[in-house]
């Protein structure tokens, strides 16, 4: 059981950086899916504010659940962001229907459909496997081997980014040749 | 030396990221310097433009737009929350105040709800006229599937050209499209789309109008 739970936590933690990642090279797309679900008496830098900070939030998220394997804390933290994962699924389907969700920014072309609410329920399922507990000697890690995930971490999230930013300039290039 | 179980797995979850990002890339880099297959939005050239119903922002009166009746006109289906419809009715504002549309009877259709209006600063701003639709057949029986889309109808209520732009020079072309009667024919449809999407009587004068093969926003 205990490499199914450590699977799980780790494709959740992957999954949050990269998200993070991707919406934080295009905070201005990721805020007008944001606006949507918002009061229109919010002005827009707020909301371009707290697009910035959903997207910080992803990814620290993600970080400390990836490299402080033990703290049980982290595993509560993630199953509240799927859980708002799927909610905003079910209300994306049911108001903005194929709508662009830009859940992952410029990397995916993912519209709120039964699709995402399905990957939503997919990734709560996962998040809820991953708080079982597992033994310590299993998530046990040594300063070197934390300061090397951390680093691979940043290559993935730098790399994310980048990806992220080349493929929005890419698709604006496509549409205005 | 032992390496944990949760290592392991963390080192192959980061490398399948990695792999994922390589293939995205990858599969970006085909579509920029594949072949594509041209999106079909718009009508073709020669089509009788439909009249339709819309609800105008400004006192939620419903009002009717019908083609034709020696007015050209130049519609615009964009929507608030596309960026790239936001940069068309900054383009289509300028075009207004420098007096280039006066000839026109021009129009903005959305399909959002008029509060999104608030989103956009262009929108919020333009003195164009802003029309909701009421059905999406409107939006269907121009095949505007995705915004910004530019219709620009003749005199006799043909359409003349129908594409996607988002600068001012872009839109000079569709302005123009609209003075020029429009060849009732469909020898567009033989044409691919991303060369020509305008067929006029005059086309030796007449600027060609690239259908841009991607648009903002799918409707």
């Amino acid at each position: 059981m205990s490499p199914i739970i450590l699977i799980a936590k780790t494709i959740l933690s992957v999954t949050l950086l990269m998200a993070g990642s991707a919406k934080l090279a295009d905070v201005p797309s990721f805020s007008i899916t944001l606006r949507m679900f918002v009061s229109l008496s919010i002005p827009q830098s707020f909301i371009r504010f707290a697009a910035a900070a959903i997207a910080i939030g992803e990814i620290t998220a993600g970080l400390l659940s990836m490299t402080f394997p033990s703290i049980y804390l982290m595993n509560e933290v993630i199953v509240a962001f799927c859980s708002a994962f799927l909610a905003v699924s079910i209300l994306g389907y049911l108001n903005f229907r194929d709508r662009s969700c830009a859940c992952f920014g410029g990397l995916s072309q993912r519209k709120f459909d039964a699709r995402a609410m399905v990957r939503s329920v997919g990734l709560l399922i996962l998040a809820v496997v991953a708080l079982l507990r597992v033994s310590s000697s299993s998530i046990q890690l040594t300063t070197s081997s934390r300061l090397l995930l951390v680093v691979a971490e940043g290559i993935l999230c730098l790399t994310t980014f980048i990806a992220a930013q080349a493929l929005e300039r890419s698709a604006a290039n496509l549409s205005t040749r | 030396m032992k390496v944990s179980l949760y290592l392991v797995i963390a080192q192959w979850a980061i490398l399948f990221g990695l792999a994922f990002l390589l293939i995205v890339l990858y599969r970006q880099l085909g579509r920029v310097f594949g072949a594509k297959e041209p999106t079909k939005y718009g009508l073709p050239p020669g089509t009788l433009a439909s009249a339709f119903e819309y609800r105008r922002v400004s006192d939620s009166s419903l009002q009717h737009f019908t083609p034709g009746n020696e007015n050209p006109a130049l519609l615009a289906f964009v929507n608030p929350t596309c960026l790239a419809c936001d940069q068309l009715v900054g383009a289509m504002s300028t075009a207004h105040n420098q007096g280039e549309l006066t000839a026109l009877r021009t129009l903005l259709v959305i399909s959002e709800p008029i509060s999104y209006i608030e989103i956009s600063d262009s929108f919020k701003d333009t003195l164009l006229e802003i029309g909701q639709v009421t059905s999406r057949a409107t939006l269907n029986s121009y095949q505007a599937v995705a915004t910004p889309l530019i219709v620009s109808i003749d005199a006799s209520g043909h359409i003349s050209a129908s594409g996607t732009a988002t600068e001012l020079p872009e839109l000079r072309n569709f302005i123009h499209a609209c003075l020029i009667p429009a060849r009732v024919n469909h020898i567009s449809e033989e044409l691919p789309l991303t060369e020509i999407n305008t067929r006029t009587s005059h086309p030796e004068t007449s600027s060609s109008l690239g259908q841009k093969e991607g648009a903002d926003n799918v409707i």
